[in-house]
C-alpha cells in the first residue's frame, strides 16, 4: 500500500474550507480504508491513468507527497512523467455536457438543487483545470481554478454566486454548512447564461488548439 | 453519455425520488455517507429504516461505479450500474410504503 497527500495541502493553500486530500494505492480491496477519507485506486488503474496522461495523473505528478509506502518505494515517482495530455477537447466537452445536464435538471425541478449546484461547481472547476493543462500548458489544480485562470479566461460570475456554488459542493461532499436559500438559488440561476457562455468559449478555444496541434 | 455523466445522473435520479417528499427540515443533498446521515438526523428518519439501508447501499454502489469507470464496457461497471438502477426502484417503492405516507409529496 502507498499513501499520498495531494492538492491544496501540498501547495500550502490552507483555509477553513480546505480538507486534506489523501490518495491510497492498493492491490485489492482493503477494508481499513474509509472511502470518504481517501481517493482509492488500484496500482493498475493508476498506471493506466499515467499512460493516458489524465489530468489527475498530472495533478499527482506535480502536487503530491508520499506519506507511507509498505515497500519503502515511491510508486508514483517510479512511473516518471505522465504522458502528454491529449484528451483536453473531449474532457472540456464532457464537463460542458455535465453543466448542461445540471442546468436542465434545475429547470425541470428543485428536487436535486443543491446537488445540481454542486455539479455545476465541479464542472466549472474541472473544465478550468483541463483547459489550463491542455491548452494553456499552465495547469491550475486548485478547486478555484476557474477564478485563477488568466484574465481573458476567468469565470465571469460574481464572487457571491461562486461562493454559493462552492458551498453547495461542500454540502454534498462533507455535509457541512447551511442549506441554500431561495434568494441565493435565484442569484446562481441568473448566472447560468454567463457560465454557459464562458464554457462555450473554452470549448471553442480547445477545438482551435487541437486543430493547430494536429496540423503541426 | 459519458460514464461520469452516467454516475452523476444515477445519483440525481435517486435524490429526485427522495426529495419528491416534503421532508421536515432538509432535502437529501447527495449520496455520500455523511450527507445521508445529515438528512436522516435532520428529518428524524429512524436509523434502522429500510430506506436508509437502501440509500447507503446505493452510495456504496456508486463508489464502485467510480472505481471501474475507466472501463465502462467491463462487466463490473455494467452490473453495478444495473444494481444502482434496481436500488432506485426499491427506494421509490419504499417511499410509497405506509411508513412514509405521512410525509407529503412536494409541490413543485
Amino acid at each position: 500500500m502507498h499513501l499520498y497527500a495531494f492538492g491544496s495541502v501540498c501547495r500550502g493553500e490552507i483555509d477553513r474550507d480546505s480538507d486534506i486530500d489523501l490518495l491510497a494505492l492498493v492491490s485489492g480491496h482493503d477494508n481499513r480504508l474509509e472511502q470518504s477519507k481517501y481517493s482509492i485506486y488500484s496500482y493498475s488503474k493508476m498506471k493506466k491513468m499515467w499512460f493516458k496522461g489524465s489530468p489527475f495523473a498530472w495533478h499527482l505528478a506535480l502536487e503530491s507527497r508520499l506519506l507511507f509506502a509498505s515497500d519503502d518505494s515511491d510508486f508514483l515517482k517510479s512511473l516518471g512523467q505522465p504522458s502528454s495530455y491529449v484528451h483536453f477537447l473531449s474532457d472540456c466537452e464532457k464537463f460542458y455536457g455535465v453543466f448542461l445536464e445540471a442546468r436542465s435538471s434545475l429547470t425541470e425541478s428543485t428536487s436535486s438543487r443543491v446537488f445540481d449546484f454542486s455539479t455545476i461547481f465541479l464542472s466549472v472547476r474541472n473544465i478550468a483545470t483541463c483547459f489550463s493543462l491542455g491548452v494553456l500548458g499552465q495547469p491550475i489544480f486548485s478547486r478555484h481554478a476557474a477564478l485563477r485562470m488568466p484574465p481573458d479566461f476567468k469565470l465571469p460570475i460574481s464572487e457571491r454566486s461562486y461562493r454559493i456554488l462552492e458551498r453547495s459542493r461542500i454540502l454534498c461532499t462533507r455535509s457541512v454548512g447551511s442549506d441554500i436559500a431561495e434568494e441565493e438559488a435565484g442569484l446562481v440561476l441568473s448566472e447560468c447564461d454567463n457560465i454557459d457562455h464562458w464554457m462555450t468559449e473554452l470549448v471553442k478555444k480547445a477545438k482551435s488548439h487541437e486543430r493547430i496541434q494536429q496540423s503541426s | 453519455m459519458s460514464e461520469f455523466s452516467s454516475r452523476v445522473e444515477a445519483q440525481r435520479q435517486i435524490l429526485k425520488a427522495v426529495n419528491s417528499k416534503a421532508w421536515k427540515k432538509e432535502q437529501l443533498f447527495a449520496l455520500t455517507g455523511s450527507a445521508i446521515q445529515r438528512w436522516a438526523t435532520a428529518n428524524g428518519v429512524d436509523g434502522s429504516a429500510q430506506l436508509l439501508k437502501l440509500l447507503n447501499l446505493a452510495s456504496a454502489q456508486i463508489f464502485v461505479m467510480s472505481n471501474h469507470s475507466d472501463d465502462p464496457i467491463a462487466g463490473t461497471y455494467l452490473i453495478t450500474k444495473q444494481r444502482v438502477a434496481t436500488l432506485e426502484g426499491q427506494v421509490r417503492d419504499e417511499l410509497s410504503s405506509s411508513q412514509f405516507s405521512e410525509v407529503l409529496a412536494r409541490a413543485e
